[in-house]
């Protein structure tokens, strides 16, 4: 076990002077004379036992924040969940009809399909974002000279706007582009292809863009995962005889449990709200072979005038989103537990 | 004791702070509103209608000093969406730039839906109200009142490069089958003869109002009358069956540079611009663009040669203004729509548009001079969905002719989509 460890482990705190805290025993109001009001504790905030403690502003004080975040976070949206239900345009009044609008995303072939390749997109984003920057972080882990300005490079894409990046993305996937260009320089012309033109392909260029730049985002918390993983551990697996591999299946991956938790989960979300990339690259096209349920909320209301369509479906996206994002969690914590 | 202090002055100082900035956005306003006896008017308005409104804007201001208006130029589709949310909001512009007719344009915003849920100022007592071509008026009214300034129509015609024409000493085709022809001559010398973006609305957008005016328009001007009133349908329209059809025949006859179907509208006109086509089918606006990429390539205008009869009508795409009912300065606005009435050649002149009133006289731009025997002869039809009950049947056929450019649709695919969006939509 090496100093630097055993000091981090074994600090002993008893030689450190005494913590002292602001109005506890000897505060201002406690002085000799002073007049002592009887306040309770739940206005004052003072800790329990009757030397007090840790002073914290009173709790009341926080009702307007939580006011004010019940009401931006919650009830707006909730209050626009209504909407879901009515045949609002926008401008003239709502009136309502039921699940009309649910019906309708069930027998419309087009929110259908958005539905499908929502869930194509997210799952498969999932996968390859999980793969990919759990490679790079296994790799940028090393004694590398250069592991920082790897890093660096890797998850500079993460910081750039979605759509700035499908744009550029966008002239490579175009016939000209370089990706066909690249092809047919090294003797592939039978590869080239209209990337965003041809349904078969276009969404997985979609994901190619999603994956391309978050898989550095999933990258920084698994290298901050790895951090956890002592080296002593993996020494002595080492001194044990197992190889690489079993390091890896043994060790490293079990105690990056945490961080894949924090990973599948905020990949899971952004890949069930993808918008940006599908806008950017395809607008959902050719022919709705790249429609999600984001891309229609946006088609529905803001081009066709159909608010309470396009609130119907958003209220579907999220509703997905939160059951699947909370069974993921779930079942990502009790994995970590098993583990 | 010193930490509680901090604390106790940290609370004040937010709490000030806080105040002041409620304060400050009391007193802010937003963007527009009065002060010092000038009002300041507000309008979203496309980044292609730019050049025009900032010298109009311009004269506006030297032409009088109590009225300023502000402008903001953003993307087509993004209009529809700041006026919307800033309308339902409570807090509307003041100039509404949506689009005449019933259709909605193509930023989804249409004078008919707007007047409808009584969210325009009614403008018919302006003496500019009715001085409109017949053809235009119902675009700028609603019910009998008018509720939009026609500010210019433009039509779509085909663009072709005279620097490579003159050089093959060939004329632009004057019918269809020439234009099918013509793309394998051009092909067999190493070019394209058009590029097309089907990858988003513009284009498609732009291919359908061409051969509908043709094949649809031209023969029956009351076709939409007669589909609204459920007497013919899109899949029983031999008009609309051959607009399609002839979008399809100029894919198989390799008229395209490849790569339509994943190609924006913008990308396309780079291909022409850079020497890779010959020809384009566009507005105005585009010739402009092309001429001023590559001053090396000449252009010049003609007909598209779309439809059997020998005088194609021209798609007319009216631009427009509102005022918002619930605006802040009513007056100032309507004041502002007056200056603009007079001034419409302006507008024209920097939009590549043209007048209602040169439209009534039959004249065109000078770079349109070659189309004006059709106009003199009054061949104008209003634009495809311009007046359709809403934008849908419209949007779907954009979508579905995407699949004509990689055959994973057919025409017959485009028409049925169209009849079941109609229908949804009434």
């Amino acid at each position: 076990m090496t100093e630097r460890t055993t000091k981090k482990k074994h600090a002993d705190t008893s030689a450190l002077p005494p913590l002292v805290v602001a109005g506890g025993p000897g505060g201002e109001d406690e002085g000799p004379g002073a007049v002592r009001w009887w306040r309770p504790r739940w206005l004052t905030g003072r800790n329990s036992g009757p030397a007090g403690g840790a002073r914290k502003p009173p709790w009341f004080l926080a009702m307007l924040g939580i006011a004010f975040l019940i009401g931006m976070h919650f009830l707006a949206p909730l209050s626009g969940g209504v909407y879901a239900f009515t045949d609002w345009d926008g401008f003239n009044t709502a009136t309502f009809i039921g699940w009309d609008n649910f019906r309708e995303i069930m027998d419309s072939s087009v929110q259908r399909g958005a539905l499908l390749h929502t869930f194509v997109l997210a799952g498969s984003y999932l996968v390859l974002v999980n793969v990919v920057g759990l490679v790079l972080a296994l790799a940028l882990n090393r004694t590398l000279k250069s592991r920082n300005f790897l890093r660096m490079v890797f998850f500079a894409p993460a910081v750039l706007s979605p759509l700035a990046v499908s744009y550029i993305w966008q002239y490579m996937f175009t016939y000209d582009g370089a990706i066909n260009r690249m092809l047919g320089g090294i003797g592939l012309d039978g590869l080239r292809r209209e990337w965003l033109g041809d349904p078969s392909t276009a969404i997985w260029c979609v994901l190619v863009v999603m994956v391309w730049q978050h898989a550095g985002q999933a990258m920084i918390i698994y290298l901050a995962g790895l951090q956890g993983v002592a080296d002593e551990l993996e020494e002595a697996a080492v001194i044990d005889g197992a190889r690489l591999w079993m390091r890896l299946r043994r060790i490293t991956l079990p105690l990056l449990a945490p961080a894949f938790t924090i990973v599948s989960t905020l990949m899971l979300i952004s890949g069930l709200r993808v918008f940006d990339q599908v806008f950017a690259l395809t607008g959902g096209g050719p022919v709705y072979s790249t429609e999600t349920l984001a891309t229609q909320v946006y088609q529905q209301t803001f081009v066709e005038g159909r608010f309470g369509f396009g609130a119907s479906i958003a209220m579907v996206m999220t509703v997905l989103i939160s059951i699947l994002g909370i069974a993921n969690m779930m079942y990502q914590r009790s994995r970590e537990r098993r583990l | 004791m010193r930490h509680h202090r901090r604390t106790r002055l940290g609370w004040k100082a937010g709490a000030g702070a806080g105040a002041l900035l409620l304060a400050a956005t009391a007193c802010g306003g937003g963007d527009g509103g009065s002060s010092g006896g000038t009002v300041t008017l507000r309008m979203y308005s496309t980044t292609t209608t730019e050049p025009a409104f900032s010298v109009l804007i311009d004269g506006f201001h030297k032409s009088q000093s109590k009225i300023k208006v502000k402008a903001e130029f953003i993307p087509s589709a993004k209009v529809g969406q700041v006026t919307t949310t800033m309308m339902q909001a409570g807090n509307p512009p003041d100039l509404i730039v949506a689009s005449p007719g019933s259709g909605g344009g193509s930023n989804g915003l249409s004078v008919h839906r707007l007047a409808e849920a009584n969210r325009l100022a009614d403008l018919s007592a302006r003496p500019w109200a009715t001085d409109l071509p017949e053809l235009l008026k119902p675009t700028a009214q609603f019910e009998g009142k008018t509720y939009s300034l026609i500010l210019g129509v433009s039509t779509q015609f085909l663009n072709y490069t005279t620097t490579d024409f003159e050089k093959w000493k060939v004329e632009p085709p004057k019918t269809f089958k020439e234009l099918l022809d013509m793309c394998g001559m051009i092909k067999s010398k190493g070019m394209y003869a058009m590029a097309s973006g089907a990858a988003d609305m513009a284009g498609n957008r732009m291919r359908m109002q061409v051969f509908s005016a043709a094949n649809v328009y031209a023969l029956e001007p009351d076709w939409d009358k007669k589909r609204a009133a459920g007497q013919v349908k899109f899949q029983t329209s031999p008009g609309w069956k051959k607009t399609f059809q002839q979008v399809q025949d100029l894919v198989t006859h390799d008229c395209y540079y490849p790569g339509s179907a994943g190609r924006t509208t913008e990308e396309a006109r780079k291909l022409g611009a850079s020497g890779k086509t010959t020809m384009g089918i566009g507005p105005s606006i585009a010739a402009a663009y092309l001429s001023k990429a590559n001053p090396d390539r000449k252009w010049a205008a003609a007909a598209v040669p779309a439809g059997d009869t020998a005088t194609p009508n021209l798609p007319l795409e009216v631009s427009g203004i509102s005022v918002a009912k619930r605006a802040e300065h009513v007056d100032e606005a309507i004041a502002f729509l007056d200056y603009l009435a007079a001034h419409r050649d302006v507008y024209s002149k920097n939009s590549g548009a043209f007048s209602p009133a040169m439209m009534a006289k039959g004249e065109l731009p000078d770079f349109l001079k070659p189309l004006e025997p059709l106009a003199k002869q009054n061949r104008f039809s209003l634009a495809a969905s311009t007046m359709w009950p809403s934008e849908a049947p419209a949007q779907v056929a954009y979508k579905y002719m995407t699949g004509l450019h990689n055959n994973t649709r057919t025409v017959d695919d485009i028409l049925k989509a169209m009849d079941q969006a109609w229908d949804n939509g009434k």
